[in-house]
């Protein structure tokens, strides 16, 4: 490796690093005679100075983009360093990286060099050597790109565990706005295809065992909070959408750095919105695992979540009359609705209550976060929540609440 | 009576024996660690093989696997009251069979749950936090973990390093495993001389620092978080952090 390698890293480090989809989990497989396995439960194997777990190498292929969207660093028209990799190169580090434990896998991602097809063969390139030279068994996630020959995408999806295409923005409106070049029917062609070579998988599968698998690991996609004035509820609900009609197995969600200088951008003194982002996957969180829906998380006329409180607790507020629910009695379903009660405590509990009554001081051994909890629920009939049952009271009691704790999502 | 023990998991078992058929034990705690107190007394128990497979079979016999793991990744902790602590689950779990699995915020469970759960939660974190160096074609780990959990690694790595050798290395306990392809054994360990790292091996851990520094946004900085999640104790081993 020659000494340019590391300022190219760096670079295309640099320039990848907005991207947050950066989990590795999704797929178990165990080394077939090469390099490497992969873990359902996701590793983490370093922490940056922003708190972010890094289990990947993520980098670009490339930053040297031709198309020109405004919110974006490597825009055509910002003068910044340009750098390419050889795809030797990216399978080089993605292994040395991996034998030394650094990372659990790649993820590739690129700008447009020269056109979507030239971009896409590329990747492929990476993976094949990856795959069939290295004999690597690694975690793989690359973008497909919009815009590239469909036979392409395919070869790629048979290699990798996950691919996914960033929206960036929920509305087609927006997306005219601010990146003009890119198509919104196309932006959803590959989603489409990915979604469809899943399915046609499955149904293989019922046919011959061994069928190819195909992107095994599912897609995902990203969006940008903040670049735009589009609400949560907007945003909210194309999440909804999309984990309905593509079948993704993650919408993330990236508070808008700004990057770039435009009319039609935040000013560049702003700060990330990072609370507005992490209420963001507070309510994905009780999209995908505690059985909300979209409107009900942000009902008729309201358009954003409350910074003060978490979208869980807002829920409970807006419905107090369902409250309190006695802990020795109610449903799963009812349980995970009960703030303080997340899925681990929710599962203790109905566990527990096959072989003895819960008792009040059960609760918070079994990780139920009474602060919050308290007010919401009886248990054996006596409520322990000091005050009336009334939201004001409850508000005063909590009395707004540390402002935001990014390690936990609700306990 | 307090039992004491050579330290090993069968050692333990020996004592959870003799409790139920020489004299009932009201602690149980490594030889090692032991201070004589004038009011107990105190016997050391032999390991017996046969004794403690009579044991290890009743656990898997009337207990699912995760019992038999809250068990023994409880035996592997440093907390000082393990093996007492054990010694009460087992104890209630004979008596409750089946039944003790569900049961979660009761006192004698209680603790092996916890212990149980900090000891598989560092095991899981240095499956990343783990760093090797190429050295001579060899793979060499060093770290110094809070918890025994050296041979809870082996599967992981024998598996993702299938055609590497590698060395891992509890330095604080001196011992590591060795693996050249399948299987991994673990065996006394120490490092004579100080490592020396070839051109090759310092490109590549210089390419990690930079990729390390280039990935963190800045206008997010968080040290408190990264704090959280990678604490200081650990950094000593870790190439991002030199
Ligand atoms: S196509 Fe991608 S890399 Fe290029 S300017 Fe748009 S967002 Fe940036």
């Amino acid at each position: 490796m020659d000494t340019q390698i590391i300022t190219k890293l760096q670079t295309l480090a640099e320039s990848a690093k907005y991207d947050v989809s950066c989990a590795s989990s999704g797929v178990d497989k165990s080394n077939k005679g090469g390099l490497g396995n992969s873990a359902a439960c996701g590793i983490c194997h370093a922490w940056s100075s922003d708190g972010r777990c890094i289990s990947l190498l993520k980098t670009l292929m490339t930053n040297d983009c031709v198309y020109d969207c405004a919110y974006c660093i490597n825009r055509s028209s910002n003068d910044i360093r340009r750098e390419s990799f050889t795809a030797e190169e990216v399978a080089t580090l993605t292994i040395e990286f991996y034998r030394r434990n650094y990372i659990e896998g790649l993820f590739l991602s690129s700008a447009i060099e020269k056109n979507p097809n030239y971009t896409m063969e590329k990747i492929l390139k990476v993976v094949q050597l990856l795959r069939h030279q290295h004999k690597f068994f690694g975690y793989i996630h690359v973008k497909g790109i919009p815009g590239a020959d469909p036979a392409l995408i395919r070869q790629v999806g048979l290699l990798v565990d996950r691919m996914s295409v960033n929206i960036e923005l929920p509305t087609r409106e927006s997306l005219r706005l601010l990146a003009p070049q890119k198509n919104p029917e196309k932006l959803f062609d590959p989603m489409r295809q990915i979604k469809d070579g899943i399915l046609q998988l499955k149904d293989d599968r019922m046919h011959f065992k061994h069928a190819p698998a195909f992107v095994p690991a599912g897609q995902s996609t990203q969006m940008i909070v903040g670049a735009t004035d589009d609400s949560d509820k907007t945003i909210l609900e194309t999440t909804e959408k999309l984990y309905k009609a593509f079948d993704l197995k993650r919408v993330y969600f990236s508070a808008y750095v700004p990057v770039n200088e435009g009319s039609l951008l935040p000013s560049i003194q702003l700060a990330p919105p990072k609370l507005r982002e992490h209420r963001l996957y507070q309510a994905d969180f009780l999209l995908r695992f505690y059985k909300f829906s979209a409107s009900e998380l942000l009902g008729e006329g309201e358009h954003n979540f409350d910074l003060a409180y978490d979208p869980k607790i807002n829920w409970a507020f807006k419905h107090i009359e369902q409250f309190p629910m006695e802990i020795n009695r109610v449903s799963v379903e009812e349980l995970l609705r009960i703030p303080g009660i997340g899925t681990t405590s929710a599962r203790r509990i109905m566990r527990q209550r096959k072989v003895v009554t819960i008792q009040y001081d059960d609760l918070s051994k079994m990780g139920v976060v009474m602060k919050r909890a308290k007010y919401f629920l009886t248990c054996n009939g006596k409520f322990y929540g000091d005050k009336a049952m009334s939201v004001c009271g409850i508000k005063t009691a909590l009395n707004p609440p540390s402002p935001y704790n990014q390690m936990s999502l609700f306990a | 009576m307090i039992y004491t023990y050579d330290g090993t998991f069968d050692g333990l078992l020996t004592c959870i024996h003799q409790h139920y058929y020489l004299e009932h034990a009201s602690e149980i705690m490594e030889e090692i660690h032991y201070q004589p107190t004038l009011f107990e007394e105190v016997k050391f128990v032999e390991t017996d093989l046969i004794k403690a497979k009579r044991v290890y079979d009743a656990i898997m016999k009337q207990f699912s696997e995760e019992t038999y793991w809250d068990i023994y990744r409880t035996y592997l902790s440093n907390n000082r009251m393990k093996d007492t602590y054990i010694l009460r689950y087992l104890i209630m779990a004979f008596k409750m069979g089946q039944k003790i699995e569900l049961l979660h915020a009761h006192h004698d469970t209680l603790p092996v749950r916890r212990i149980s759960r900090a000891v598989g939660f560092e095991k899981h974190r240095f499956l990343g936090l783990l760093r090797f160096a190429e050295i001579d074609h060899v793979l060499y780990a060093a770290f110094e973990p809070d918890h025994n959990i050296l041979i809870l690694l082996g599967e992981h790595f024998a598996d993702r390093l299938a055609n590497e050798r590698f060395v891992i290395h509890d330095m604080k306990r001196v011992h590591a495993i060795f693996c050249d392809h399948w299987p991994w054994i673990i065996s006394d360990f120490k490092m004579e001389q100080p490592i020396t790292y070839s051109d090759n091996e310092l490109a590549f851990q210089a390419l990690w620092k930079g990729y390390f520094e280039a990935i963190a946004i800045e206008s997010r900085q968080n040290l408190k978080l990264q704090q959280s999640f990678v604490p200081l104790k650990y950094r000593k081993h870790l190439t991002e952090f030199h």
